[in-house]
């Protein structure tokens, strides 16, 4: 197959040959079809393309994997809710919606003074980084506090509720007592993952020949970004700020992916909430 | 629970409903009409085997626990599709970070994440053939809708609905990717015959 000088494209003679063209379209490639011969020679190597792909790749059956799948799925029934989707949306609504009349007749008090999980708090806890200097060997921490001891009080963690983009803020987790795990949300079907942990020796090792990356400057702050297959887009961040090692993760992406400006901005939407706390 | 041999030639949208009537022994019949073409979509997808199963896995979990949630007016193949192309999509990204550890976790082996392995693609497929290689050579972006409408069969608005992209948009990406690899086969094929003689 070459080059086509045709009016006919190549789009058209796929939608021709899957059948769904229809009215002028359908007509025009029709007509086109019964006096150029190059264009029926590009119908007929598509289709044979799809032959060579077919025949090439045959299924393989996976015995093991499908055993294993239905036993997962036999756990999955017995935790399954009994209430059918639509009706747990309106009971999870009502309870929201509960809960926000609860929310806003709370007193409200200060951010700051108010613990962020059983483990991790705020305050002036100061770490030093240090690098190692042998390949497995850890790196020295040197911790300095003006505060409470750094047993009680692991690090300075920010959740903001939202981030730029139309993110929400809609799960918190503190999987270990040195780590913060957050999960926003947008309408648009993006999901970020915001994790925090105090910065001691952090080492982000990358398979540098599998995809490209670099440091981009936000606010004074230097941020590891990888990129994301989608042209443009970025999937993984890291930087340091304030004591506090980020990590922040696309676990769901749109079709675009997450832009490396829009990252910029939600650095920087957390750098703002990290000194909204600690200033 | 109703009988497996009767469900087994519903419809899809049928077996979905039959599902959410209750009867959730009949998305076993889902998984047997799909497990296979899935599981040989990713591992062309991902050029790894134990990764594909792996995806498919996880596919029909998450397709299963949110059954309710898949509209009425979109066929379930294609929506358990593009749960598996996001699926696929976080892989790509796990496997592109081969380690991350915080240097105070040496301390404690069993804190340390497991380290992502790129396979070598020695071990990917079981052979080295000509198809693998030509879809291989394709952008992922290409192969993707090349896959979608020549192996699994989807048509182009269907593939359209997939990838999360317009009709106009996939047509151009699986013309462009049908040429594409049809060249590089030709090429690879006129290699092959040279050297065996």
């Amino acid at each position: 197959m070459t080059t086509s000088t045709c009016a006919v494209r190549g789009e058209d003679l796929i939608a021709y040959a899957d059948g769904y063209l229809a009215g002028a379209r359908r007509e025009l490639v029709e007509a086109h079809l019964r006096v150029c011969a190059h264009c029926q020679d590009r119908v007929a190597a598509f289709r044979e393309v799809d032959r060579i792909i077919r025949e090439g790749a045959p299924l393989v059956d996976d015995s093991a994997g499908r055993v294993a799948l239905h036993a997962a799925l036999l756990t999955q029934q017995a935790r399954r809710p009994v209430v059918p989707w639509p009706l747990r949306r309106s009971i999870i609504t009502a309870s929201l919606l509960l809960l926000l009349a609860g929310l806003l007749t709370w007193p409200i008090s200060s951010r700051a003074g108010v613990p962020l999980g059983r483990f991790i708090d705020f305050g002036p806890v100061r770490v030093e980084r240090s690098v190692s200097s042998g390949r497995d060997a850890p790196a020295l921490l040197h911790v300095a506090t003006a505060g409470p001891s750094p047993a009680a009080l692991i690090f300075s963690a920010v959740e903001p509720p939202v981030l730029p983009l139309g993110l929400k803020r809609v799960e918190r987790s503190t999987p270990t007592q040195d780590r913060l795990e957050l999960l926003y949300r947008n309408g648009l079907g993006m999901a970020v993952l915001v994790q925090q942990t105090p910065a001691r020796a952090n080492v982000v090792s990358l398979d540098t020949s599998s995809g490209e990356h670099g440091v981009t400057l936000v606010a004074g702050i230097e941020v590891l970004w990888l990129a994301d297959p989608q042209p443009g887009a970025v999937s993984w961040l890291f930087w340091e700020r304030e004591g506090v090692f980020f990590e922040l993760m696309m676990t769901e992406s749109p079709p675009d992916g997450l832009l490396l400006t829009d990252a910029e901005r939600i650095v920087e939407s957390l750098a703002t909430a990290q000194d909204a706390v600690t200033k | 629970m109703a009988d497996t041999r009767a469900v087994t030639y519903l419809a899809d949208r049928e077996l979905v409903l039959v599902v959410r009537g209750g009867d959730v022994d009949a998305f076993a019949c889902l998984v047997d009409r799909y497990y296979a073409p899935l599981l040989r979509h990713l591992t062309y997808r991902t050029g790894d085997r134990e990764l594909a199963a792996d995806l498919v896995q996880e596919t029909f979990l998450d397709a299963f626990r949110h059954l309710d949630r898949l509209p009425d007016d979109r066929p379930f193949a294609a929506w358990l599709y593009r749960i598996a192309q996001n699926h696929g999509l976080m892989a790509e990204r796990r496997r592109r970070l081969r380690r991350f550890v915080s240097l105070d976790r040496f301390t404690d082996p069993a804190a340390v994440l497991p380290e992502i392995r790129r396979r070598d693609a020695s071990e990917m497929l079981p052979d080295c053939d000509l198809v693998r290689r030509a879809l291989e050579a394709l952008s992922p972006r290409l192969r993707e809708a090349l896959l979608l409408h020549s192996l699994d069969g989807f048509t182009a608005p269907e593939v359209a609905s997939i990838l999360g992209i317009s009709l106009a948009a996939t047509e151009r990406r699986i013309s462009r990717a049908k040429e594409q690899f049809r060249h590089r086969y030709d090429g690879m094929l006129s290699e092959e015959g040279q050297r065996e003689r």
